[in-house]
């Protein structure tokens, strides 16, 4: 049987191929049971009236894991190809750069991202479906809210990594732009925009993180128009970097 | 005269302020194996990187298969790499990696087990690429070149990490490969006899130039030396560059270079023995890399 191929679907075959290393036990599998019992059991035990607030309780958590994983086996990770001499494997079959970035993203940072924020997201679904199908669309917006907060940061992450093109300064780099970025930007930001009286700075911290935005929006709080755009804007942003760095910089 | 099916003319290559390749031009034709011989740190590597669109170059012209590949990924169908750290992943077997690759590449499943056949993976092809020996992996990555029915194969010192046996193994299938389906290699080796052994044309790359090209017989010929053992060799080294000869002492013996023919030799150790100087053996020897680079 002779197999058929095209640039798409050739991409798709270096993701999946890639993906087994992301993938590979022990990790993602025993982060998705934990990630997914904690936030089913937490959700259960808090009388909650919100969709969107009792997926925020168990996402909250479980964005942080899935940004270390993001950081430490994901991005991190293309380091290794690098170093293990994969990258220059997949990078000497007949296909573009923009494929094989797009292959890296889909592997690295997309899949784990929608896994592990998901396994929650599902059992939560289940378990609480009377409170979840009276607005489906507002917990699945949550969702999606905490799920671009965390590309936006496996974006800058793999960024790091190509960069570096270590294992441990990737890692180190990409924990230490996490922090810098939740404390400079979420709080730093706000405690000074409070204290000098500045709304705008209070706002764009408040924007720096998506899923504060949507619960705010869903609990009938105001916000600017721009806010619910500024992490949407920074991933597209950091992606498009990626891209650049990766099509006409990049090499293994 | 067969088509060129990577040219590259005047490459220049710096990392950071280090200039790894000053303008190297090569060819490799449709159906010939060509060797690229030089010692760690010539450029080799970075010269076959770039041949394949995986490294920038800072100037000149590469054309693989007709376009240049740094743009042009199709440039690379039906292009086989081996690169000189064997590399496939080890999150699955080498077999379903290759039957990813197949895939990817339009190949048969029949492909993937020739591959196998081919290269003596067969027993192995079961195990994870990293639980495979040093020479097993090599025939893996083998394995991953030949897939998809290759014209060219882009060979960086694919006998590195082997025994000499395996290393024998590899280039009679790199020559098989070319004789048998007209297979065009490019292949690199700090070791020059080993190229020689299945090269029909050698370049000698030294501090990103390349400094000696030619058939193997040419690089011999310009190259040609000889060992001769003898109890004084410092009598007879000045005797031989009296003569007109380079020769310079190596414990008992005097090593000759750049013979430009035997005879001279033969001429010159007459002499030596009318003059008692005692002469053990002659050995005529392959030129070293260090030879041809110098």
């Amino acid at each position: 049987m002779a197999y058929s191929s095209g640039g798409g679907r050739r991409a798709v075959i270096v993701a999946l191929v890639d993906m087994f290393d992301t993938l590979k036990p022990p990790g993602l599998d025993a982060l998705m049971i934990i990630v997914a019992g904690l936030g089913a059991t937490l959700v259960i035990v808090q009388p909650f009236t919100s969709p969107s607030y009792m997926l925020s309780y168990a996402l909250d958590p479980t964005l942080f894991a899935a940004t270390i994983f993001l950081a430490l086996r994901g991005a991190a990770g293309i380091t290794g190809l690098v170093e293990s001499g994969v990258m220059q494997a997949f990078l000497s079959y007949p296909l573009s750069r923009t494929h094989i970035a797009a292959a890296l993203y889909a592997s690295r940072i997309l899949a784990p991202s929608i896994i592990i924020l998901g396994a929650p997201t599902a059992t939560i679904a289940i378990a609480m479906w009377p409170l979840v199908s009276q607005d489906p669309a507002e917990f699945i917006a949550t969702y999606a809210a905490y799920l671009a907060q965390a590309l936006m940061y496996g974006s800058v992450f793999m960024l790091i990594a190509l960069i570096s093109k270590t294992p441990g300064t990737s890692g180190v780099l990409s924990v230490a732009f996490y922090f810098a970025y939740t404390v400079l930007l979420g709080l730093l930001l706000y405690i000074v925009g409070r204290a000098a009286g500045v709304e705008l700075l209070q706002r764009v911290a408040e924007a720096s993180y998506l899923p504060g935005i949507a619960l705010i929006y869903y609990g009938g709080g105001s916000i600017e128009i721009w806010q619910p755009l500024m992490v949407p804007f920074l991933l597209v942003a950091s992606l498009a970097v990626v891209y650049l760095y990766f099509t006409r910089r990049f090499e293994p | 005269m067969p088509e060129k099916i990577l040219d590259v003319r005047d490459l220049r290559k710096k990392y950071g302020g280090l200039e790894v390749l000053r303008g190297v031009s090569l060819s490799v034709y449709r159906g010939e194996v060509v060797g690229l011989v030089g010692p760690n740190g010539a450029g080799k590597t970075t010269l076959l990187k770039i041949s394949l669109g995986i490294v920038r170059r800072d100037g000149g012209e590469v054309l693989l298969n007709g376009v240049d590949p740094w743009v042009e990924p199709s440039s690379r169908e039906k292009v086989g790499v081996i690169f000189e750290r064997p590399n496939l992943p080890s999150s699955m077997s080498v077999r379903e990696f290759l039957e990813s690759a197949a895939r990817l590449k339009g190949a048969s499943e029949s492909d993937v087990e020739w591959a196998i056949e081919a290269v003596g993976l067969a027993g192995h092809e079961w195990k994870e690429f990293n639980k495979l020996s040093a020479g097993l992996k090599q025939r893996a990555a083998i394995a991953h070149a030949l897939i998809g029915s290759p014209e060219f194969i882009i060979a960086d010192e694919p006998t590195s990490n082997l025994d000499p046996m395996e290393r024998r193994e590899v280039l009679t299938l790199i020559a098989r490969l070319n004789k048998e389906l007209g297979v065009a290699v490019l292949v690199s080796s700090h070791i020059l006899p080993e190229l020689l052994r299945v090269a029909k044309r050698v370049y000698a790359l030294s501090k990103g130039r390349i400094v000696a090209e030619g058939e193997p017989q040419e690089i011999f010929q310009a190259k040609r030396l000889a060992r001769i053992r003898t109890t004084e060799p410092e009598r007879l080294a000045s005797r031989l560059a009296e003569l007109g000869l380079e020769a310079s002492v190596e414990g008992l013996s005097v090593l000759v270079r750049s013979i430009s023919s035997p005879s001279i030799v033969y001429e010159a150790l007459t002499k030596a023995a009318d003059e008692g100087i005692p002469v053990l053996g002659v050995d005529l020897v392959e030129p070293a890399l260090e030879e041809v680079i110098s």
